[in-house]
Formats: C-alpha cells, sequence, structure tokens
C-alpha cells in the first residue's frame, strides 16, 4: 500500500490522458442536463456506439487491417472521428426523439425519465452483445494507427505513443470547438437560454424541440469521437465498452458542477488523476471503488459540484 | 370500506377504466360470483396461494411425495428438477422484487444498485455458517438457521448506512450512487482476502429444519418450500405497510417530495425506513440463495440482475405488490423456460439469455411511454360514498359580494395606472 | 389577543439578490391575515421562510412564543403551521380521501411495526383519519370527488383540496398561497366563504392574494410587501389608501392592479404542476 512516487510522473500524465476522454463523453452528460435537468444514462451506450460504428465501417467494410502513415494516416484517422461522431450524434438523436420526447410531450414524473433512460441504455448494450451484432466478447479495433509508435519517448518519464498524444490533442480542439458553440453562436445561445429557463426560453421564441436534439447531437458527436478514441486506446471494441468510461464520465460530470462546462472539464481531469495516482498508492484494483466513493463523497458533501451548476461560460 | 358484495365491473373499472368497459357481460356474470368469494375469504387468500404453492412443485415433480411415486407429471414438459429449480430461481427474484417495490414503487427512489443488498445477504450467510473449508474467514460458524436473522439485520443496517447519507440527494443523484455502491461491494468482495475474492465461496452449509434435510440431491423442492413462507410474509408485510400511514408517506414522497415534507412528512426519515424495509427482503433471498446454490462469488450478483428486477417491479406496475410478484415471473421464470424450450438455441438471432435483457430494456422504455402504471395498478383507497354528497354543490357564500370600498380601491389605482401610462 | 406568529427582522439573501429584507409582522390569533404585493416582491420566498424550506439568512420567526426558525417542514407542520402552494402541489396519483388522510396521518403515531402487525392502535388511528378526511373533504365542497384522483379534479377544486389537506394537519395557522389564482368569479366567491368558515373554526389565516377583492374583503388585517420590504401594514382601508401602496403596484408597471394579473400569472404553469400533469394520457387507476 505504498507509494512509489517515482512512477508518480507517468501516472500524472496517464491521469490526464484518461481525464482528458472522461472530459469528452462527460459534455455529453453536462449538456443534456443543462438543458433538460435529466441525467441521460443512456449517454455509455452513446460513447460504445462511436467506437462500434467505426469497428464495422474500417474493420468490416474497408477491410483496413493495417498502420498506415502520413497524409494518409491524418485522412484515415480524421474519418474514423467523424464516423463514429456522426455514428453516436444519430443514436442519441433515434434515443431524443423516440424514448425522451414522448414523455416530455405528457410532463411525465422524473423516475419515467430515469427508467425509460436506464432501459434505452441496457436494450441498446445488449443489443450490441447478441451474436449478430458485436457477440459476448472483444473484438479487436481496426488498427490504422500504430499502437506502437511514440512522439516522446519519455515526458516525465512516460512513454507517450502517438495514440495518447492524438487524444489529448482531440480532446484539446474538441473542448475549443464546444466553448466556441456554447458561447457564441446562436445555437448555443438557445441552448444556454433553454438551460436557464425553458418556459421562458420557449415564450421568446426558441425552437424548445429542435434545440433539446441539438444538444444531444452535439453531446452525441464528442462522445462518439471519444468512442473512437477509447477504442484506438484499447485496441478492441465491446458490447459493454460504455460502461465504466460512462459512470466516471458522469462521476466527472457531477464533480465539477453537472450542467456546467468548464466545470465537467475540471472535473474529468480531477477524476482521471485521482484514479491514475491512487492505482499507484491503493492498487489498481481498487481504482474503480475510489472513483465511486470519491461520487458518493462528492454528492454529500457537495452535490453542487466543485464550479455549481450555471451552463454559460 | 367496500363491501364483498361490490361489482366486479365497478371494481375494474377503477383499476382500468378502458379495458373494464370492453369485458362482455357473459364474462362479467361468470366471473362475478368468484370474485364475490374471493372478496369474502380475506386473508383465506393468502391460504389458497400457499396451498397453490404447494401443489406447483408437487404437480412437476410427484414423486417427492412418497405415495405419489409412480405418477408421472401432469406438466410434461417443465418437470423434474429443472422445472423446479425455475420455481426457485422465480421465488428469489419474487422477493426482490417484492423488496424493490417498496423502494421504487412506492416511495419512487431509483436504486439500481439494489442486489448490493442481496449479495450482502448472501455473503453474510455464508460467513456465518460453515463454508469454504478451515482456512476461510468467517466471523461465526453457527448452523445455517441461526444466520438468517443476521442475513436480514446486516442488509438491513447497509440500507440506513446508505440511505442516511445519499438519501438527501436528488432523485437522479440517488440512481447514479446506488449503481456505484453496488460496484462498491462487489469489487469489495473482489478484492478482499475474506471473501475469498472473485474465486467466491464454496461449500456453504444448507440448512436443516428438523427432519427436513436441504442435503439430499434433488432438494430443491424443499427450497421452494422454503421460500413460500418467505413471500408470504413479505406480502403481508407490504400490504399491512401499504394500508398504514407509512405506506401513504412513501406514496406522498413519491408524487411530490416538497408538498409531501410540507404536510408533515420527515422525508428523508422515511426514504431511509424504505431503503432499510426494502432491504431486509433481499436479505432473506440472499440467505437462501446462499443455503440453496451452496457457492456464491461476485460473479453471481452482476449489475444485470438489479436491471431485470428493476424492470419486473416496472412492468408489473410501480407501486403494486401484485405487480412486482407477476413481474418477476415474467423477467426470471418465463425466459428460462422459453430457453429451455428453445433447447439453447437463438430465437430470431437472440440468446435466450443475455437477449432478454435487451427485450427487457426495450419493455422499459415501451411501458414508460404507454403505459407509465404497468400491468398490474396499484391499489386505492376508496370510499362508499352516499347519494347525498354525491350530488351536493359547491358552497357559494352569498355574503361574500365585493364591498364598495375595494371596487373603489381597485378602480382607483386603475385610474391611476392608466394616468401614468398616458403621462 | 396573543400574537402568534411573529416575524422578527427576516432577511433571506440568495447570493446577491436580496429577496426579504428586514421583514417584521405579527399575526394574532384568530385573524386573517392577508399579504400583498406586486410579483417578486417575497411574498412566497417569506411563506418559504416561515414553513421552513428556507432558513433566512438573519432574523428570527416565532409561533406561539417559541422560535421556529431553522426547524424542518415537517417539524413546522407538527408545530402547527401548515401551507398550501402557489401552483398547486397535490398528490396527483392518490386520490382526494387518501390526498386528505396524507394531512391526518401527520398526527398520528402508528410505527412501523405498529402498521406490519396490524396494532390497535393502527385500526383505530385509521378509521379516525377515514372519518377525519371525509368531514374536511365535505368542511371544503370537494367530498363528492372523494374517489377521484387528485390530477383529475378541476382547477378550482384542485385548490379546494390542497386547502382541506392542509387543515387536515390540524393547524393553529394555515398559510393559503393565492388560493383564488385562476379561479372563476363563482369560485372566488365560494373560497371566501371557506376562508371565513376556517377562521370560525378556530384557526388563524395568513393569506396571499393578488386579487384585492378576495384580500380587501377578507382580511382583518394586511401588510404590504414590495421589494422584500413592508412598505405598509393595518387595516385594509388604511392601507389601501396609502400613496406608498399605491406607488409600489403602479411601480411595477400596473401590471397587478386588479385580479386578473393573479391569473395571467398562474397561467404560466411550471412543468410538474398537477394541472399540467392533468393532461397526461394513459395513466391507469
Amino acid at each position: 500500500m505504498e507509494c512509489n512516487f517515482g512512477l508518480f510522473g507517468p501516472q500524472v500524465v496517464t491521469g490526464l490522458i484518461l481525464g482528458f476522454l472522461y472530459a469528452l463523453i462527460a459534455l455529453g452528460y453536462t449538456m443534456v442536463y443543462g438543458v433538460l435537468k435529466l441525467i441521460n444514462f443512456a449517454h455509455d451506450v452513446i460513447f460504445a456506439t462511436g467506437g462500434i460504428a467505426v469497428f464495422y465501417a474500417f474493420g468490416m467494410w474497408f477491410g483496413i487491417t493495417e498502420p498506415v502513415s502520413g497524409v494518409e494516416l491524418l485522412l484515415v484517422v480524421g474519418l474514423s472521428l467523424l464516423i463514429g461522431g456522426i455514428a453516436s450524434s444519430l443514436s442519441a438523436a433515434v434515443l431524443e426523439r423516440f424514448a425522451y420526447r414522448p414523455l416530455r410531450r405528457r410532463n411525465a414524473a422524473r423516475l419515467s425519465y430515469l427508467i425509460t433512460a436506464i432501459g434505452a441504455s441496457f436494450f441498446m448494450t445488449y443489443m450490441y452483445q447478441q451474436n449478430f451484432l458485436l457477440g459476448p466478447g472483444r473484438r479487436p479495433f481496426p488498427n490504422y494507427m500504430s499502437r506502437q509508435s511514440a512522439v516522446f519517448e519519455d515526458l516525465l518519464g512516460t512513454r507517450v505513443t502517438d495514440i495518447m498524444f492524438l487524444l489529448v490533442i482531440t480532446s484539446i480542439v474538441c473542448l475549443i470547438v464546444l466553448d466556441r458553440i456554447i458561447n457564441q453562436t446562436r445555437t448555443g445561445r438557445s441552448i444556454r437560454a433553454l438551460s436557464e429557463d425553458i418556459t421562458a426560453a420557449q415564450l421568446m421564441g426558441v425552437n424548445v424541440d429542435r434545440v433539446i436534439v441539438t444538444t444531444f447531437v452535439i453531446g452525441g458527436f464528442f462522445a462518439g469521437i471519444a468512442g473512437v478514441l477509447y477504442g484506438l486506446r484499447t485496441g478492441s471494441v465491446e458490447f459493454n465498452m460504455g460502461f465504466f468510461p460512462g459512470l466516471k464520465a458522469f462521476t466527472a460530470a457531477v464533480l465539477g458542477g453537472i450542467g456546467n462546462i468548464r466545470g465537467a472539464v475540471l472535473g474529468a481531469v480531477m477524476l482521471g488523476l485521482i484514479e491514475s495516482v491512487s492505482s499507484v498508492c491503493i492498487g489498481s484494483e481498487w481504482r474503480n471503488v475510489v472513483a465511486f466513493s470519491v461520487l458518493v463523497l462528492v454528492l454529500v458533501f457537495r452535490p453542487t459540484g466543485l464550479l455549481g451548476e450555471r451552463m454559460g461560460g | 370500506m367496500a363491501g364483498s358484495d361490490r361489482d366486479l365491473r365497478t371494481y375494474l373499472g377503477d383499476r382500468y377504466p378502458r379495458t373494464a368497459e370492453r369485458i362482455p357481460d357473459e364474462v362479467i356474470k361468470v366471473a362475478q360470483p368468484l370474485f364475490g368469494v374471493w372478496r369474502a375469504i380475506g386473508y383465506g387468500r393468502y391460504l389458497l396461494a400457499i396451498l397453490v404453492m404447494i401443489a406447483i412443485p408437487i404437480l412437476m415433480k410427484p414423486e417427492i411425495v412418497p405415495f405419489l411415486e409412480d405418477f408421472d407429471s401432469p406438466i410434461p414438459y417443465i418437470n423434474g428438477s429443472f422445472g423446479v429449480s425455475v420455481l426457485v430461481d422465480t421465488g428469489i427474484y419474487i422477493l426482490l422484487a417484492l423488496g424493490l417495490s417498496i423502494v421504487v414503487g412506492m416511495a419512487g427512489l431509483l436504486d439500481l444498485g439494489y442486489v448490493a443488498f442481496f449479495m450482502i445477504g448472501a455473503y453474510t450467510a455464508a460467513l456465518m455458517t460453515d463454508s469454504g473449508g478451515a482456512e476461510q474467514f468467517h466471523f461465526v460458524v453457527w448452523p445455517n438457521l441461526a444466520a438468517l436473522p443476521f442475513a436480514v439485520l446486516v442488509c438491513v443496517l447497509a440500507g440506513v448506512a446508505l440511505g442516511t447519507p445519499t438519501l438527501r440527494l436528488r432523485g437522479d443523484y440517488l440512481a447514479i450512487v446506488t449503481l456505484g455502491f453496488h460496484e462498491i461491494v462487489r469489487q469489495t468482495a473482489n478484492n478482499l482476502p475474506q471473501t475469498n475474492g472473485s474465486r467466491g465461496i464454496p461449500g456453504i452449509e444448507r440448512p436443516q429444519l428438523g427432519p427436513i434435510e436441504f442435503t439430499v440431491l434433488g432438494s430443491e423442492n424443499y427450497w421452494f418450500y422454503l421460500l413460500i413462507p418467505a413471500i408470504i410474509l413479505a406480502v403481508i408485510m407490504i400490504r399491512h405497510l401499504e394500508d398504514s400511514r407509512i405506506g401513504r408517506y412513501w406514496t406522498a414522497i413519491r408524487e411530490d417530495e416538497v408538498a409531501a415534507a410540507a404536510m408533515g412528512v420527515p422525508v428523508v426519515r422515511m426514504k431511509v425506513l424504505a431503503f432499510a424495509i426494502g432491504a431486509s427482503t433481499s436479505g432473506v433471498a440472499g440467505w437462501i440463495y446462499a443455503g440453496y446454490l451452496t457457492f456464491i462469488s461476485p460473479a453471481n450478483f452482476p449489475l444485470l440482475a438489479s436491471i431485470l428486477i428493476l424492470a419486473a417491479v416496472v412492468i408489473g406496475g410501480l407501486g403494486s405488490i401484485s405487480g412486482a410478484v407477476l413481474g418477476a415471473v415474467l423477467v426470471q421464470g418465463l425466459p428460462q423456460v422459453v430457453r429451455e424450450a428453445s433447447g439453447g438455441e437463438t430465437i430470431f438471432g437472440f440468446d435466450p439469455e443475455t437477449g432478454r435483457i435487451a427485450v427487457f430494456g426495450f419493455l422499459l422504455i415501451v411501458v414508460m411511454i404507454f403505459r407509465p402504471g404497468g400491468l398490474l395498478a396499484p391499489k386505492r383507497r376508496r370510499v362508499e360514498l352516499s347519494e347525498a354528497s354525491a350530488a351536493e354543490g359547491v358552497i357559494v357564500d352569498e355574503t361574500a359580494q365585493p364591498s364598495k370600498d375595494e371596487i373603489e380601491f381597485a378602480s382607483s389605482v386603475h385610474e391611476a395606472a392608466q394616468h401614468k401610462e398616458g403621462s | 389577543m396573543d400574537s402568534l406568529l411573529k416575524v422578527n427582522n427576516v432577511t433571506m439573501q440568495f447570493g446577491g439578490l436580496r429577496a426579504l429584507g428586514d421583514v417584521n409582522f405579527e399575526i394574532v390569533e384568530g385573524e386573517i391575515f392577508g399579504l400583498i404585493g406586486p410579483n417578486g416582491a417575497g411574498k412566497t420566498t417569506l411563506f418559504n421562510c416561515v414553513t421552513g424550506v428556507y432558513a433566512p439568512t438573519e432574523g428570527a420567526v416565532e409561533f406561539a412564543g417559541a422560535p421556529i426558525t431553522g426547524k424542518r417542514p415537517d417539524q413546522i407542520v407538527d408545530i402547527g403551521i401548515c401551507r398550501t402552494f402557489q401552483q398547486i402541489r397535490l398528490f396527483p396519483n392518490m386520490t382526494a380521501l387518501e390526498n386528505v388522510i396524507v394531512g391526518v396521518d401527520a398526527r398520528h403515531r402508528t410505527s412501523v411495526f405498529g402498521a406490519i402487525f396490524r396494532s390497535p392502535r393502527r385500526k383505530r388511528e385509521e378509521r379516525e383519519s377515514e372519518d377525519e378526511a371525509l368531514r374536511l373533504l365535505d368542511f371544503c365542497g370537494v367530498k363528492r370527488y372523494a374517489n377521484d384522483l387528485g390530477r383529475n379534479l378541476s382547477y378550482g377544486d384542485q385548490r379546494r383540496l390542497e386547502i382541506a389537506r392542509a387543515l387536515a394537519t390540524k393547524p393553529k395557522l394555515v398559510l393559503l398561497d393565492e388560493p383564488a389564482a385562476g379561479m372563476n368569479p363563482v369560485e372566488k366567491n365560494g373560497l371566501r366563504g371557506l376562508v371565513r368558515k376556517i377562521r370560525d373554526e378556530g384557526t388563524t389565516v395568513l393569506l396571499i392574494e393578488h386579487d384585492m377583492k378576495v384580500v380587501m374583503g377578507l382580511s382583518d388585517r394586511v401588510a404590504v410587501l414590495d421589494h422584500g420590504e413592508v412598505i405598509a401594514e393595518g387595516h385594509p382601508e388604511e392601507v389601501q389608501s396609502d400613496p406608498k401602496v399605491i406607488e409600489a403596484y403602479l411601480g411595477t408597471g400596473g401590471a397587478a392592479t386588479d385580479g386578473k394579473a393573479g391569473q395571467e400569472n398562474s397561467a404560466s404553469d411550471e412543468p410538474g404542476t398537477v394541472s399540467a400533469r392533468a393532461r397526461e394520457p394513459g395513466g391507469e387507476k
């Protein structure tokens, strides 16, 4: 149970990388919460959908089985992120349209939303598990990016692979793009208006249904990108690959103050660090226990999170 | 209160207005006397239920009764130990669904980690009885039956321990915290040497009730008989709670927490109570399960089980006791029979074991959208009203005409307002 | 006459917003006390401070001589204060009878074990609560809906049912938050009769109301709240001739000059209220 401080550097780096991944997923939770005051429990499957879509598109149809390089690599990576993002956006939009909207129409109780979300999550996960889709085991993720080659051989004692580097860069770009969307575009203004007061926004002429779908689509897009990056990093996809990342991203969103986008990023990075440092200090088999204990403690002592629950930047 | 002479159609109409209208008169005419008997026997219903439950395993496997050895099962297909093991599994799920129906159905608290309590009950039983050899950690080594009250007690305490800090939270946070709680409990059992980690605890002692040994081969029959009193007692307990201020408080909290508090409901205390009482049935279920399987490991208590139990409660009808029982049969009993019928083959491409989770996940959405009440609606309290009170009108206070002063005040303010706008 | 409720220097601060500033007034036992003021003046916030939903930032509330600040809402009910809500908050899927019984339950003491084992006390209390609930439903003129679900009642009847539910806790003081909002003139008339009847039965009434006719005709004394401060207090005639009061109503754009303003406000129901849920299809009984 002793901390080996020599391993701290690598733990910080892996923690940060993990944190950025959680942040991308957490955005979806936090945006939907901001607008609908609803936890979209099915967001974990939306995340998984991104990775699984690329698994099908590249592995099965395009048949990319070897690492590529140069311009080709950039194109392939870009395309895969786009495919993952679009697939997840679509699934999020379908979920909103066919599961949540009917409930909104009749002003259903909150419990109904939660149960629907749980149902959707398990429905999709176990559809993926059926043999006509992924089946029960792990499936190899298309290895169009080398898992060996590293940009930095030694950064704070860590070997930073191309994939890790890609993960961080993509996440940062996504976060900046989202910040722009929320704070500087018409759509973003509508989303913020909805998160402040849905009735008032409606009276001011905001098309509520459209903005809500847009929110799901944006959140889904980032989750899809995260799904692809996660597939690249772990080298595999699995029907329930979304469960733990989803749960932790949610923890991160709550930690930062759910509904608050910057809070989600802060919470995600903190959780990534806590998780990777505790793997060294306590033992990696306890890292999930630590992460959820953090969640419980945060909720009990600071239920509005570190930065509070306001969406605007 | 409603008498036993109540009309069947009225009774059904109260619960399922649209369905009741469609039932033809002939059916009502035939069913009315039966309904009368049903209402007249009162607690006799439970006796009837017990008789039916005792009869089912005998029908499936007549040889368990000495003088029926030569008979063939009248239920040819699901006979034998398979049929009875389905009954036991279903019975355990009924107990779990009953407990969860208090938490989710009545009090409206979405507990996604309910199986954690089941697991705590089973592990308590395992660690208090002879199990897993001498090197296995034990709290004590007691006869199996002696562990039962402690399995229940530990579950209740766990319910209070989880509930006290978290039940102040908003409803949707609770769902995720309970999910995390399940993961914490499962991983703890998976990592601790005392619980033998992921290898689990084998060789758990089976209970002995006087002359009835639970050790003989094919003893599943007796296990089902052990479940009968547990289920009946749980149903009576919940029914009685439902009919009291405690049950009404839970429903009030589910309906509107703020209003409940304003009507004097001690919200947090009642929620913790719902958690604790809900956990108690899973303590019994866990104890039975540990002795029945004689081997438990964290893999026996997946999150999926929580989701299936939730599906049972929701599909059966939130807050409805009979609904919870029906739901448990649907999510646990039926799929096993279907799986056996399919001979392990896939059905429309669905694996019978994992596919049911997809199916029930989908059903959760469908039920919430199209029939939020589920299949069976909970009992609502009603009174017989006399004709006079039904015809009585709204009180109109004839004297309460606006006074001259009031009109003057209103119009003076109004005039002043117009004056201001004009200037 | 003894003072029943004493609000002493109550201040309520939400972040930078001062919803109540140094509010003082007293309610005497047996009176109908009206609390009026334009929208956003802090009337409901004050209700929430008295009933334990909020703890005031500063100041204290005393009830029958004992401090009640910082107590939980259910403790406040035990002490003898009960309320209704501006946005109706019934238990929509419980029958009218059950709604009221929940209120009666607050005075009962059946324990978990008493409930499980059907103790004699539980039997007695259940019988009592049904009789009492029916009496109150009758008192408020909604007895014939006893078996209907809360959400299926008309708007005016939902208001009456909410009052019946509050009275079921046998409060010494009942707080009515805009009981006439959204009612038609006939219903309003009936309501005035009901409020008088409540007072005549010995319950003190604190009434928030937008409708001047209702408030002025009913109240023994009135306090006017504006921007979180009491700007006038006294008998209705004194208050309505107070220039500050007229100014306060005009200062907000003259919106609240007559009863209609209250109706307009309550028309924009928050989602999740009973009236909004009344449209919910497919709910089975």
